[in-house]
Order: structure tokens, then sequence, then C-alpha cells
């Protein structure tokens, strides 16, 4: 098991879950929403936001059950040990899978707008190298960096938004409301993928110092989360224009690289951008491989949790490899997506109401 | 403790692959900085021709007692024949001795004919790269876009800056097309290649921008004269300044006015077979030449605001008939608006826009007024 004194607050809780959810969505959110809503964009992720969210409280509910068992035993006392085994593998290959599908995003990101000669490979690696050596160190250490990291990025990612609305026409967002509802639906659950993140909280909540406030960190860490990338989409939408941010695979970036205040002071920040977007990714990478190696490490009820940071690294690293182009990573990112409305919802709400049905069963047995 | 120190060495000097250097550095004397990309149609069937001007550094820094470019051109210019853009800077590393930049790069040419083939070709190689930068410029040459390079002048050291530098007069004149290749990418996306580009022509020393490209589904098929943008761009609300000329009655020099504010709104007023749309500019402008013995006082700066809205109307009118009846290219917004502002009556319309665009009835009405009079009465 972990370490006793290794326990976060619920700041650093927040601090957490932000983190993990503000990723690699940055950049193609925008696409995401506007390919199903077009003008109705923001819509589309204040929805998915909500939705997200409701899946938050169903974790956060859990999480107040848990009664210091890890999240593996509590759904071995509530489905059996079996189940409850392959449901934490399940849980486990899902983070890895998330951590590796960013990974694999992110080194894309740098190869086209940065370093366009150095191998994937090596972005992969030392970003993952990175992560390793971090969560090695536990849940507080790398909760604390998130605390620090993101005042940093936030404030600067959000000012150079800002200077890029120079040009903005906020005609773009109309005609308002004339998308159909199914397809705003659609859009809220496909936006609703880049907006989870609360996840992570289910198998590091033995790590919390106290479960009581868990529904405020829910709340606050979505509504920081939703507000930030509706504030995204909306840029990106009001300078690029629909049609264009459609098209584009990182439109966020593409805003970013025309960024021009007037006397030329700041012109072209994609250096910045891609300075930002590396401590963006590596903490949510760090959040995901955390979460896989504690799943598997309470799975096999390990004494050492440092031993499944090294495990995982080579499956990792080779998951991360596996797609050919960019287009297989969407198609990487779009399954990973699917499979956190199994893991962030389903799985979540079964576990709930059989819990709360045991529960029951069990007192009046 | 020994294993230790071993074992330290090994991952220092591992160290040295990670941290010594960078995998993509091109030092800046192995660069080329592209000023300008001229693209031209070829003699060749269906190629390109690709020409890339850039500055020779050496010459304009003045170095190995040359003196400001003294020996010869400051800038080079190598063009070739290939398939696209990208091929096209490609083979140039057959030939030159560094590597071509475009992160600089400041104003894109196509040529009359290259233009009237299409223009996909550029907005493909545009949104695919990611180093052209973006605030760059684009137009339209009439002629070919290798005479336009070959100019030669002494107002600037570089070729690039010079034309790049001539869109900062725009708050002067309006009479052409303001737009980057940033703002060039987002209307070709959104109109599906109905585009408005800046028209250039060159001359034996200097380049004159003045007048438009008519983009239609990516391929050029006309020109608006200086009047006629002036009158498009009104509609548009892209006018900043510029200046209205014309004579009173039994006057022989002319009045002119500087316009210096300006707003414009566009309705849609009817909506039957065809749309009917009433554009309405607000225009503040001051006097800045008068014949001479043309007293100005209350009356006569009513009468003269009220030839200025006729001169505005028709102006505008002009314009609007040409892309109406000619082109048949909606590059005014119009459908642009009723999707945006009227979206149910937008449905009605939409199939069949292109044939219903010619037909649309437009209403001008202009508000003028005179601030300024100059410091003479």
């Amino acid at each position: 098991m972990m370490m006793d004194d290794d326990r976060i607050s619920s700041e650093q809780a927040i601090a957490l879950i932000v983190n993990a959810a503000i990723g690699v969505g940055i950049l193609s959110l925008p696409r995401v929403a506007v390919k199903s809503a077009g003008p109705d964009c923001w819509i589309v992720v204040l929805l998915g936001g909500l939705i997200a969210l409701l899946g938050a409280l169903v974790v956060g509910g859990i999480i107040k059950r848990l009664e210091g068992r890890t999240f593996v035993d509590y759904m071995s006392f509530v489905f059996g040990r079996p189940v409850g085994l392959i449901l934490g593998v399940v849980y486990g290959i899902y983070f890895s899978l998330i951590a590796a599908v960013v990974l694999r995003d992110f080194a894309e990101v740098m190869k086209n707008f940065a370093l366009e000669e150095t191998p994937l490979e090596f972005f992969v690696l030392t970003l993952l190298l990175l992560s390793a050596y971090l969560i090695r160190h536990g849940l507080e250490p790398m909760a604390r960096l998130m605390v620090v990291n993101f005042p940093f990025w936030f404030i600067l990612s959000v000012a150079m938004l800002i200077l890029s609305l120079y040009n903005a026409d906020f005609s773009e967002l109309l005609p308002f409301l004339r998308t159909p509802p199914e397809k705003l639906l659609q859009g809220a659950l496909s936006s609703m993928l880049s907006l989870v993140g609360f996840e992570v909280l289910l198998t590091s909540a033995q790590g919390l110092k106290t479960v009581k406030d868990i529904n405020k960190v829910m709340v606050v860490s979505m509504g920081i989360v939703t507000a930030y990338y509706t504030f995204v989409v909306v840029t990106v939408v009001v300078s690029m224009g629909i049609a264009e941010t459609s098209r584009t695979i990182w439109p966020s970036m593409a805003v970013v690289r025309r960024i021009s205040v007037p006397g030329e002071i700041l012109e072209r920040m994609d250096a910045l951008a891609v300075a930002l977007w590396v401590v963006v990714v590596f903490t949510t990478v760090c959040a995901y491989y955390f979460a896989a190696a504690i799943t598997f490490t309470n799975v096999f009820r390990a004494r050492e949790f440092k031993i499944f940071a090294s495990i995982l690294f080579p499956w990792t690293y080779l998951a991360a490899m596996l797609p050919q182009n960019i287009l297989e990573v969407e198609d990487w990112l779009n399954f990973a997506g699917n499979f956190s409305i199994l893991t962030c919802f389903l799985i979540p709400i079964i576990i709930l109401v059989a819990g709360m049905a045991r529960n029951k069963w069990g007192k009046k047995g | 403790m020994k294993l230790r120190k071993i074992i330290l060495a090994g991952l220092l000097s591992i160290a040295i692959f990670v941290v010594s250097g960078c995998w993509d550095m091109v030092d800046i004397d192995r660069r080329f900085f592209v000023g300008n990309i001229g693209i031209d149609k070829a003699a060749v069937d269906d190629k390109l021709k690709v020409e890339f001007t850039m500055p020779i550094v050496r010459k304009i820094s003045g170095e190995g007692g040359q003196g400001g470019g003294g020996g010869g051109s400051t800038i080079a210019s190598v063009s070739t024949v290939a398939d696209s853009i990208h091929a096209a800077a490609r083979q140039m590393s057959h030939r030159l001795s560094r590597r071509l930049f475009f992160e600089h790069t400041r104003v894109i040419l196509i040529g009359e004919e290259a233009a009237r083939d299409g223009i996909e070709g550029v907005v493909n190689f545009l949104s695919r790269n990611t180093e052209v930068n973006r605030r760059g410029r684009i137009m339209v040459v009439k002629g070919k876009a290798e005479d336009a390079l070959k100019v030669k002048n002494e107002y600037e050291t570089l070729l690039a800056m010079y034309i790049a530098n001539i869109f900062e007069n725009w708050t002067f004149c309006s009479k052409f097309i303001e737009i980057t290749i940033d703002d060039f990418m987002k209307s070709a996306y959104s109109t599906q290649g109905n585009v408005l580009l800046p028209r250039l022509t060159p001359g034996k020393i200097d380049v004159s921008i003045g007048g438009a490209a008519v983009i239609k589904n990516y391929k050029l098929v006309g020109w608006l004269d200086e009047n006629e943008t002036l009158g498009v761009n009104f509609v548009l609300g892209k006018v900043r300044g510029g200046d209205l000329t014309f004579k009173q009655q039994g006057e022989d020099y002319p009045v002119v006015m500087s316009i210096v504010q300006i707003s414009t709104k566009t309705e849609l007023v009817e909506a039957g077979t065809y749309p009917k749309f009433k554009i309405s500019p607000r225009i503040v402008a001051d006097i800045v030449e008068t014949p001479v013995d043309m007293k100005i006082d209350a009356s006569m700066i009513k009468s003269l605001e009220k030839d200025l809205e006729e001169k505005v109307n028709q102006i505008i009118l002009k314009g609007v008939k040409k892309l109406q009846k000619e082109f048949q290219v909606d590059v005014l917004g119009f459908g642009e608006y009723l999707y945006k502002y009227r979206p149910g009556i937008w449905e009605y319309y939409r199939e069949d826009w292109e044939n219903i665009f010619p037909h649309v009835e437009v209403i001008v009405d202009t508000k003028a007024t005179i601030r300024g009079i100059g410091a003479s009465l």
C-alpha cells in the first residue's frame, strides 16, 4: 500500500482534476465542437460540462463510500472478488491508454509546430521518463507540483488567447441555436470526452485527507474546466471562423500563430504556446500514469507502488508509438474517449447503485 | 562506492545526447529567408513556375568592403518549374547552398494566368504548411508574377518589404482589398473560394496595388477597378479613409473630400422572390480642396453633403452592379448576412443562392456629415 503520510488536501485534489482534464483538448476541442454544432459550439461545451459534472458527482458519491478502502477493494466488496479484479484491470488499462494517446498527440504537435526533424520517439520517451520520475515520489509531491503549475499555464494561456481577439468577429457565433437538438447532444457527448479527468480521483481517493468536501471539489474543478474550455472554444472560433476551425487539426495553435499585437511588439507566439503545451500535457500524462500505476498496485495488492510505475513504462511507450499517423492517433483518441464513457459514467453509476443496494440489503440481512 | 561512480559517469555521458543541442538546428547563415513567392503558369503543360526571392544579407549589411549593396542587387531570385509550390521549394535544394525558410515570407504573388487556372493549390499549401507567416499578404498580379518580382527601385532595400508596406497606406485610399493570408484562408474556407484579392500591377521600377481580383470557386474570373473596389469596400464596411472627388456645377476645379470616419449597416428590407437589401453608410468627411472662389457657409455645407451622399451612392451601386451582373459572385457577404442574422429566410434562398444573387435588389442610403473644412473659409 501507499505511504501513510502521502495524502492530499481538497485544494490539491482540485488541482489534480483540473490538470488531468485540461490537456490535449485545448488544441482539438474547438474543432470537435464546431464539427458537430457549428456556431452553437459553446453551448455544446457547456452541455458537455454539465454531463461531465453529473459523472463527477457519481464518482464523488463512490469516493464517499470507500471509507478507507481502495477503489479496487470496494469493487470487490460490491461485485465479488473476481469481477472487482477484472474491473480493476480494465481501469488500469484505461488509464495507461489515455496516458499513451495523450503522449502521442503531444509528440505530433511538437513535431508539426516546433521540431520538425526530431523523431516522435524522442518526445514520447523524454516526457514519459520525466513523468515516471515524478510519480515515483507518490501522490502528494505530484499534486503539489500541479498546484504550483496551475496558475502558470492557466494565466499565460488565457492571456495569450485574449491577445488573439484583436480581429475577432463575434458574428461567427450566429445564427444562435439553429442546430438540431440531437446534434447538440451528440456534440455535447463528444466534447465531454475532453472534459473528463475526474476519474483519476477514483483510484487516488485513498490518498485524500478528507472526503467531506468531495462534492465541492468536483463542482469547483468541473466549473474551472468547463469555463476554461468554453473560453478556448469561443476565442478560437471568433478569431478563425467556423469553416476554417472545422478543417484545422489543431485550431488553437493556428490561432496563436497569427497573433499580432499592433506595432508588432508581440508576434507569432508559437514558441511560448509550445512551451505551455509541454507543461499542460505533462500534468495530464502524470495524472493518468499515476492513476494507472496505483490501480495495478491495488489489483495485485502489492506493497511497493514504485515497481508498477516502472513496469508500465515500456507498455505505455509502445502503445503511444502504435498509431501510424495523425489520423490513426485521432482514431485512438476517439476510442479512448468512448472508453471513458464506460469508465467515467457507466461503471461508476452501476457501482454506486449496486453499492447502495448492497448496503441496504446488508443492513437488513 | 566505486560502482556508483561508474554508473554516475555513464549517466552523465548519456546526457550528452540529450542536452547538447537541438535536433533541428539550422544556423541562421545556413538559411535563405524567402521574402516573396511568385506563382506563374509555366509554358509546360499543367505546371507552375514558382519564383522565390530572398535578401542577400551580406550585401545589405555591406560586409566585405562592398559598401551598402554596392555590388549588384541585394535580392537574389530563383525560379523553377514544378508541379506544386512545395515541390518547387524542394527542387531548389538541387541548386541552392542553403535551406529555404518561409517564416519571414511577406508576400505571395499569383500570376494572372495561374489564378485563372485555379488557386486551390495555394490554399492547400498554406493550410497544411505551418511555416509560412500568416500575417503576410497575398495578391493577384495583373500579368506575370515574375514581372512584379523584377521590379527594382531605390525606395526600399527589400522588395518584399516594399510591397508589404504599401498595404499600410490602406487608411489613405481604401481602393484595394486589405487582406492578410490569414483573412484570405478564413474567407476562402467559409465561402468555398469566393473571395476578393488585391490586384497588383507591375511597372518598370515600381508596382501599384489597387483594385481587386474577383475569385469565384477558387478561379480568377475578372477584375474590379479602383473605384469599384472602393464601392465594394463601402458595402463590406472596410473603408477606413480615402478621398472622394467630384465637380460642382459650373466649376472647373473639383471639390475633394477626405473620409474621416465611417460605419456601414446592411439590413434586409424585403424577402420576396429576390431579397432586397438596404446599405446605409454613415460618413464623416473633411473638405480638403475646393475651387478658390467657393465660399463655405452652412447652406453650402448642406449642399456639399448632398453631393457627397450622391457620389457615394453611385460608387457603391457601380461596384455592386458589376459583381452581380458581370461575375455573379457574392463576395459582398449578403449570403453570410442572411445565414447569420436571418437563418429562417436563408433556408429559403440557400439552395439557389448563386442564381438569386445577381437579382438581389440593393438600395443605398448614405448619410454624410462634413466636419472639418481646413484652415480656410
